[in-house]
């Protein structure tokens, strides 16, 4: 009995040492909303300390998600929850915002996510403000990371009606980044041919064909060929 | 020779040679590389999503390995009474229980490390960069894994049960991953019925999330140093402490 509650005083003094002594690395999930539809594949991942892996699930669920014909996925959507009620159930996509959100929940590190959502719903679905408050959450968790200061500062020109000129010299810096979007490199690739940079998006174009993602490739393909431009070899 | 380590060596290679940690570490080999189709799924994060699946299934296989070893190695000895072959020697019965103890731990890094070759293997052909800091994710692993064997431990002599010991270690280990959680809830509830069972459990309960360093590898909160030094400690001495426990168990045994 003796050593019991010795040993159960030991840890309890351990771990009230650990907690003064190291402060978590990432903040508590507990307070946040995870996805209804994903709650459980969260919960469990997160209970087994896989909460990147969580990140990662939610995010091949978003991207497939965005990939999908909206009527599919609203028709699925339905049979679930019944028809929207409010103006702000309708519209393109309207679950990118909340599922990008529970992402940056899960990993507040997770950029490249966070950038990719952030230029859909800002430049492909029109909903600057909704990217633009992703902005702000993510980079109040990442702080270090000043890329999203430029994301900000496209976004706010995009939403403010500012020239094309302004958005792409904000987006161009932003392509030397790892972390950058495939969707951000397409959209100055057409913002470069927009404004009469023919062969700067046709770099940025053949770049494209490089990445992993079959859909931009073969806008990318696309574009080149209707640029009349060639295709590299090692993308055919 | 020290008698620890001659029971560790013993151990080490007895759990090497056993037909179910070889059938699990080539069932981790399979699943491995059979998560690059999950990875195909991620477009561009296709390594990023390599690295954490295969970290995490081999966080669970080391798991189970460990957790399974523990709870099964001392209690077939005594039901079979072989532990007499040991105990009639000028072996103490705490030398008995660190040695195993060791031996599984050992047998365990050589299973993780293993499963590391195959992941990083894949991660390679991948095009992954490699990051120092995945041995630290290996190491948090096995900090983690030691901390739940000896557990496993103490739980399999105190009930005798190899089920209630793996049911346990599953239930500590999720809690122990909710550490912070628990310790937040806790103080949200003060006044509250559930408050002192929250603040027991974040008091007692192991602290898994200190050693998660595989959740922040290649990010700006990747622990530092003293972090990893502490989390090292603390791993030591809360097996210690379980350690502790089943010797006080083990001690009263009559056999």
């Amino acid at each position: 009995m003796g050593a019991a509650a010795l040993s159960i005083a030991a840890a309890a003094l351990l771990n009230a040492g650990a907690s003064r002594a190291v402060a978590p690395s990432l903040p508590p999930l507990a307070g946040t909303k995870p996805q209804r539809e994903y709650a459980v594949q969260t919960a469990g991942l997160a209970g087994a300390g896989m909460r990147r892996l969580a990140a990662d699930l939610s995010f091949i669920q978003l991207m497939m998600y965005y990939g999908s014909p909206e009527g599919a996925v609203h028709a699925a959507h339905e049979e679930h929850e019944g028809p929207p009620t409010s103006h702000a159930d309708t519209g393109h996509y309207r679950q990118m915002y909340p599922r990008a959100k529970s992402i940056l929940e899960l990993d507040p590190f997770f950029r490249y996510a966070v950038l990719f959502s952030a230029g859909a719903l800002a430049f492909n679905l029109n909903r600057p403000e909704e990217a633009l408050r992703l902005l702000e959450d993510a980079s109040r968790g990442d702080p270090a990371y000043v890329r999203y200061k430029a994301y900000i500062a496209g976004i706010a020109f995009h939403r403010g009606g500012g020239t094309q000129e302004t958005v792409l010299r904000t987006l161009t810096p932003a392509l030397a980044d790892p972390d950058c979007p495939v969707l951000i490199k397409h959209i100055v690739a057409f913002l470069n041919l927009r404004l009469g940079h023919r062969e700067e998006a046709i770099r940025l174009y053949r770049e494209i064909l490089l990445s992993k993602d079959a859909s931009y490739r073969g806008l990318a393909m696309g574009a080149l060929r209707r640029l009349g431009a060639p295709i590299p070899e090692e993308a055919k | 020779m020290n008698p620890i380590l001659i029971l560790a060596a013993h151990t080490c290679r007895e759990q090497l040679r056993n037909r179910s940690f070889q059938v699990a570490i080539l069932f981790a080999g399979v699943i491995l590389y059979m998560s690059l189709l999950l990875g195909a799924l991620a477009a561009e994060q296709e390594t990023r999503v390599l690295l954490d699946f295969g970290l995490g299934l081999s966080e669970l296989l080391a798991l189970a390995l460990a957790v399974f070893g523990a709870a099964t190695t001392v209690l077939k000895e005594i039901e079979t009474k072989t532990i007499y072959l040991i105990l009639t020697r000028p072996v103490p019965r705490f030398v008995y229980l660190l040695g195993r103890y060791c031996g599984l731990v050992l047998s365990t890094a050589a299973g993780l490390l293993a499963m590391a070759a195959v992941h990083l293997a894949l991660l390679l052909v991948k095009g992954w960069a490699w990051q120092a800091s995945y041995l630290l994710a290996l190491t948090g692993i096995l900090l983690k894994v030691a901390i739940a064997a000896a557990l496993a431990s103490f739980v399999a002599l105190a009930t005798t049960s190899v089920l209630s010991a793996l049911t346990m270690i599953g239930i500590v280990w999720t809690l122990g991953h909710f550490a912070p959680e628990l310790s937040f809830l806790a103080r949200q509830s003060m006044k509250g019925p559930a408050a002192p069972i929250l603040l027991a459990a974040a008091q007692l309960l192991p602290n898994l999330q200190l050693l998660n360093f595989r959740e922040t590898i290649g990010t700006p909160a990747a622990p530092p140093l003293r972090a990893v030094l502490f989390g090292a400690a603390y791993a030591a001495a809360y097996s210690s402490i379980c350690l502790a426990l089943a010797y006080s168990w083990l001690r009263r045994k009559e056999f």
